[in-house]
């Protein structure tokens, strides 16, 4: 059993505090991502839990025992780095045996064991091969195969996907997924692409500036967003955001829109009426007329495409509601225009609501 | 487009442009050359191959050196107790020179690396090289004294005091030897710092999770990285340590077997002293050989490590 917990875990370095005490439970053979702008404090506290990065305050415990003093070879952890992080003057077999060989294992279980690693990623062909003569692929598969062999209670990923190609991204994705699937240990992911975050994880933790923003299933996070931040943190294009204001009838007027909002009875915390709020709308909430499914509840309005970016598959539409941009999504899309004027539906059913002062959701029984 | 296109677009001269282009470039590069290579020439092809013609005459100093000796300078160095002893020496610098810097300037690297004073103890350390050998030797000389310091600090100990460090034949190579490591050791151990703060740390980082004791990290992961610094380091010292010359001609003048302390110390004795100018060239014709062994040793071995860590 390898669950994971950290308590009011904080890393200082001199006064700059890159953690600033997170608490998070990580249950056994779960798959958990850490996401989070460059420097947000994921990779910290990923090499706290390694143990490559002393603790200042608090504590890290996994399966049930308090690891802050143990090294990092007693841990039960095996990391993959961004950087492969291979020995370069060692082939491909040593690299994967070494850990093995240092700790006296017998080399028939050396031999078993790298064996299954090999069958496993595949790395058959390259066994005497030195890291240099493989490609960035096959390393970030020599580096995982180094961490199966040790038999880890749990695995750290960090970043372990950014030095390689869209493709190849993709690819090594599905093969982490399948690992963790057949190996069920305990999976520490760090990712600043919430792509990988959304596909790879069943439980997402969102980091800004060394604390948790929150933390939920892939689901939760992109359907109730907490706050502002993980609301335009996870998804792709982002959510657009408006100013508005509460009605006296208690809906939402946006500048710019001559029919005000209305919200679905009883979802929000509604501030008082003339108060302000950040409304957030995903881009496939704002459906171009005869390009997508026709919400419920629809708003409709024209405006005028500001520019249009052709995916093939789809188009994506820059435009604007009064002065604010947004963009939205033009499914099995047509030639557009730049200038051309363009008729919206928007979904007041997927509406957001934030708090423009706390950036908080004001959906009810969202966490903070 | 076909190949057959592609000839009836192109005319048959198609490569006549590239080669004026390469015949230009090489004209360019070697109007570029022309001041080294007058250097390399006059000043260091010339006077080896001038050096290898003088070690068959019998050139003295002030006499014409025309005088054909043929083999009779090698001859007499084969027989020479003084070369033997020479070579010898040399063999001692040499071996002592391949371990000593490296060894000493690895350990005070490893050890000072990340201290709190380590600006300060590298420039303490680095100091002695700074200054001039001979003054170094001078110094040394009285260290070595039968009433300096050394024998003092013995005598404290209640350790025999009565050595002369410098007037014997089993000592004085080892104490000069020690005090060209004194003042030598700086540069390996600035170098070997230089070479482990550029090491990567990913691959040590992952060592210490694949469960390594920092031991076990040491020689496994950071010696075998750190292994081309330690070439350079090493050939710098076996070549400094082959040709010294400074500490041993100071401090070793009242040493009665100066001669034969090492072979430039002899090739200096009978190319100046004993005005045989033929003989002397005989004996750097023998160094010369021996460095360019030592070179290409030491091509083996680069090459080793490069094909290692590529």
């Amino acid at each position: 059993m390898a669950r994971v917990t950290l308590t009011n875990l904080v890393k200082a370095y001199g006064a700059h505090v890159a953690v600033k005490g997170i608490n998070l439970d990580i249950a056994d053979k779960s798959f958990v991502a850490l996401v989070g702008p460059s420097g947000c404090g994921k990779s910290t506290t990923l090499r706290m839990i390694a143990g490559l990065e002393t603790v200042s305050w608090g504590e890290i415990s996994i399966a049930g025992k308090v690891v802050n003093e143990v090294s990092s070879r007693s841990r039960g952890v095996a990391m993959v780095f961004q950087s492969y992080a291979l020995y370069p003057h060692m082939s491909v077999r040593s690299n994967l045996s070494f850990g093995l060989r240092i700790a006296g294992v017998a080399k028939t279980e050396v031999d078993r064991r790298v064996a299954v690693a090999t069958e496993i990623l595949e790395l058959g062909p390259y066994m005497e091969r030195r890291p240099s003569q493989l490609s960035g692929g096959q390393r970030q598969r020599v580096a995982m195969g180094r961490a199966i062999v040790r038999e880890p209670q749990v695995f750290l990923f960090d970043e372990p996907l950014s030095n390689l190609d869209a493709k190849l991204r993709h690819q090594m994705r599905v093969e982490i997924k399948k690992l963790h699937r057949r190996l069920q240990n305990t999976v520490i992911y760090v990712t600043h692409d919430q792509v990988e975050a959304m596909t790879l994880a069943d439980q997402i933790v969102i980091m800004r500036d060394g604390l948790i923003e929150q933390a939920g299933t892939p689901a939760e996070v992109f359907q109730h967003p907490a706050n502002k931040f993980v609301a335009g943190f996870i998804g792709a294009p982002q959510m657009n955001f408006f100013a508005g204001t509460v009605t006296e009838a208690g809906q939402i007027r946006l500048r710019g829109l001559e029919r005000a909002l209305d919200v679905v009875p009883g979802r929000f915390d509604m501030p008082r009426a003339g108060a302000p709020v950040t409304v957030g709308l995903r881009p496939e909430h704002i459906v171009p007329q005869d390009h997508g499914l026709t919400p419920k509840n629809p708003i409709r309005f024209e405006a005028e495409v500001l520019l249009s970016e052709a995916l093939g598959n789809e188009t994506l539409i820059t435009s604007s509601i009064g002065a604010e941009e947004f963009v939205t999504r033009m499914l099995d899309p047509r030639d557009v225009a730049d200038g051309e004027r363009m008729s919206f539906a928007l979904d007041t059913d997927r509406i957001h609501l934030f708090d423009p002062e706390t950036e908080r959701s004001l959906r009810k029984g969202s966490d903070n | 487009m076909s190949a057959e296109d592609l000839a009836a677009i192109v005319p048959a001269e198609m490569g006549r442009a590239d080669r004026v282009a390469r015949r230009r470039n090489a004209r360019t590069a070697l109007a570029f050359m022309v001041p080294a290579l007058v250097l390399v020439l006059g000043f260091l092809l010339m006077p080896v191959v001038m050096n290898v013609w003088f070690s068959f005459t019998k050139w003295k100093r002030f006499q014409g050196f025309n005088e054909w000796a043929g083999i009779d300078n090698y001859e007499k160095l084969v027989g020479s107790v003084n070369f033997a002893a020479a070579f010898q020496n040399t063999v001692i610098w040499v071996v002592a020179s391949l371990i000593l810097p490296v060894v000493l300037g690895l350990s005070l690297a490893l050890l000072l690396r990340n201290m709190r004073f380590e600006e300060t103890a590298k420039t303490i350390f680095f100091l002695p090289r700074i200054l001039a050998p001979t003054a170094v030797g001078v110094i040394w000389y009285y260290v070595y004294a039968p009433d300096g310091i050394l024998n003092n600090t013995l005598s404290l100990f209640g350790l025999p005091d009565d050595v002369g460090w410098l007037y014997q034949d089993n000592t004085i190579t080892y104490a000069i030897i020690v005090t060209f490591v004194w003042q030598m050791v700086g540069l390996p151990m600035v170098l070997l710092l230089l070479g482990l703060a550029a090491l990567p740390k990913d691959p040590i980082e992952a060592a210490k999770m694949d469960g390594a004791t920092p031991f076990q990290v040491f020689t496994n992961i950071t010696l075998p990285l750190l292994s081309p610094t330690i070439l350079i380091v090493v050939i710098l010292s076996v070549l400094a340590g082959f040709t010294a010359f400074d500490h041993i001609w100071v401090m070793g003048t009242s040493f009665p077997g100066k001669k034969s302390l090492s072979l430039t110390v002899y090739m200096y004795y009978e190319g100046f002293s004993n005005n045989a100018w033929g003989f002397a060239s005989a004996i750097a014709v023998v160094l010369g050989l021996i460095v360019l062994a030592i070179t290409w040793v030491q091509a083996i071995v680069q090459d080793r490590v490069d094909r290692m860590l590529k």
